[in-house]
């Protein structure tokens, strides 16, 4: 059986996402004969990722404190909140350097046909923080692909009889496109195109 | 459209195929299971992606072979390109000159009509068959069309498994999918109405010339929907029939159950027309495709008959070859009779047996 330590490695890093089996080969071999520290550095930070990496209790980003910079940097509009699906579109949007506003992010978005319902998302506590009061507007920046566009038709539903203005990206984006691989300026143009839903 | 050279490996019992067809006719002759259709299927899939008939992509791979692919150099509107597309379980990949392309950039270089014995049940079969037949001229003339019917496709499924597996807010839930189903079944019935509305007077002319009896062949687009107001009028379906819709866990109204209707001299022609009329019909509709297709795209498309004469009568099949000698187009004709091809000048003969094509 394979227990050696070379194919243990390999066979972890082939169940990352987008890794076969020859490109885990690869990078196995690359850390074995990489120099000094690396492979303890390496493993040093997948364990503390993991340990030390938590959902913000406001926006629901990663963050290693609570809250988040994002959620405790005075100088961000509190009123205005980005709902985006994951914390990659949460980091697209915020290399723009445009947005000043702060985020929440769902962990997903709602598809019937993987089985993800809205009680999978963190909607609930989106509508907590809405029903504070302190928010002005939700800008809905999920992707303009069919579940983007469905969660972001049920984000609308529930919020405004809250009485909140929900606004929704403008389809700068290809329709299908995904906000996380789309560039500064298609993301600036979407958010400033927002229209009320 | 022309295919100045067609290569086929491992694909079904097709093992390493090199032809270098005539810019018009090409027959293809051989007794039965020898790999004739599996020749059309190459091209179709070059042009499609799609096979015409296998289910899974493994099924195209030759027996105990790891990959298949085909190539086929290919002109359209004086350019020519190379288009690839390579097989594996699970796999299969486009590309263009060498380069990779997605679904979406690979299409529109290179169009294919398909003529089988399977569309003379056409106007008498389910429904099925003539949306796909709608929805193949579309997508052949406007590529984008392609996304379209995906989104579509995606949305109705994910309103089904609502309908089915119910779940949090699941009238909140279903609200949602109406209104999506309803904005995506727009573009849907638009492009399928402004194609019959292309279609029609071909399909009337073609319908008139192949019977010559004076009865008229109406064609039109079949909807419970109020095509004034798409958008607004699935919604209103879609509410009416939630409870309906609900008990049966799917959706009893759209594009997808709509239909392509046939109208002899003001009557449904699958109910009253001959047998003869129903072939004249088929080879109406497709003629009409044809000509269509070769309007909108400026260059005739390359057409696949498999077969198609032994299903015919003499006289029908006679006007089918008039037809073809009065398109400027290439051909690619399967028979398991060459004398059925009626055609004498610029035609090319290939034997296929046990799957090598030979001259
Ligand atoms: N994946 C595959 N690998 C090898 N052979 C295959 C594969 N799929 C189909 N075949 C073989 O291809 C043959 C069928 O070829 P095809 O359908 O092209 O025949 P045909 O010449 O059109 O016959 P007909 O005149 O009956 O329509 C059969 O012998 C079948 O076993
Ligand atoms: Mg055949
Ligand atoms: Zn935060």
């Amino acid at each position: 059986m394979a227990t050696d330590p070379i194919s243990r490695l390999i066979r972890e890093l082939a169940k990352l996402p987008g890794i076969g089996e020859k490109t885990a080969s690869r990078l196995a071999f690359h850390i074995l004969r990489a120099p000094g520290e690396y492979a303890r550095d390496l493993a040093q930070s997948l364990i503390e990722v993991k340990e030390k990496i938590r959902l913000c209790g406001t926006c629901m980003n990663l963050t290693e404190q609570d809250p988040c910079a994002l959620c405790s940097d005075v100088r961000r509009d509190a009123t205005i909140v980005a709902v985006v699906a994951t914390p990659p579109d949460l980091y697209a949007i915020e290399r723009t350097g445009g947005f000043r506003g702060r985020y929440h992010v769902l962990h997903g978005v709602l598809s019937p046909l993987e089985g993800i319902g809205p009680d999978d998302l963190r909607i609930k506590e989106l509508l907590g923080r809405v029903a504070k009061g302190e928010l002005k507007e939700l800008i809905v920046a999920t992707s303009p692909n069919v579940e983007g566009e469905a969660t972001a038709l049920y984000l609308a539903k529930v919020l405004r009889p809250l009485g909140i203005k929900v606004t929704r990206i403008a389809s700068g984006l290809a329709v299908g496109g995904e906000l996380e691989y789309a560039d500064g300026v298609t993301i600036t143009r979407a958010l400033e195109g927002r229209r009320e839903m | 459209m022309r295919i100045h050279a067609l290569e086929a490996r491992q694909f079904r019992n097709l093992e390493n195929v090199l032809m270098e067809p005539h810019p018009r006719f090409n027959v293809l002759s051989g007794d039965n299971g020898h790999g004739k259709t599996n020749v059309l299927e190459a091209i179709y899939l070059l042009g499609t992606l799609r096979s015409f008939r296998a289910g899974k992509t493994e099924e195209m791979v030759r027996f105990g072979q790891p990959q298949a692919s085909v190539r086929a150099r290919v002109e359209k509107l004086q350019t020519t390109r190379l288009l690839e597309v390579n097989l594996r379980p699970g796999h299969k990949h486009g590309r263009v000159d060498g380069k990779g392309a997605r679904a979406i950039d690979y299409f529109g270089g290179f169009n294919v009509v398909l003529f089988a014995p399977e569309d003379l049940r056409l106007p008498k079969g389910p429904p099925a068959g003539r949306r796909r037949f709608l929805d193949r001229a579309v997508w052949n003339a406007h590529p984008a069309y392609l996304g379209e019917v995906q989104t579509y496709e995606r949305v109705h499924k994910s309103r089904n498994a609502v309908l089915r597996d119910g779940g949090a807010n699941v009238e909140q839930m279903i609200d949602v999918y109406d209104e999506q189903l309803a904005r995506a079944a727009v573009a849907i019935i638009t492009r399928r109405r402004a194609l019959l509305d292309d279609l029609a007077p071909r399909v009337r002319a073609a319908f008139d010339r192949v019977t010559q009896t004076g009865l008229t062949l109406g064609i039109a687009y079949e909807t419970t929907l109020d095509i004034s107001n798409i958008e607004y009028s699935m919604r209103e379906k879609l509410t009416a029939d939630r409870r309906k819709d609900l008990a049966r866990g799917a959706t009893s109204s759209g594009p997808h159950v709509d239909d392509l209707e046939l109208v002899l001299d003001g009557k449904p022609a699958r109910t009253y027309a001959s047998q003869g009329q129903l072939r004249a019909i088929v080879l109406a509709l497709k003629i009409a495709e044809i000509e269509f297709l070769r309007e909108k795209l400026g260059d005739a498309p390359v057409l696949l008959l498999d077969d198609v004469s032994s299903e015919l009568d003499p006289t029908r099949n006679a006007q089918l070859f008039d037809f073809l000698k009065s398109v400027p187009c290439q051909a690619f004709i399967t028979t398991t009779h060459p004398g059925h091809v009626l055609l004498a000048e610029e035609r090319l003969d290939f034997q296929v047996v046990a799957g090598v094509v030979g001259r």
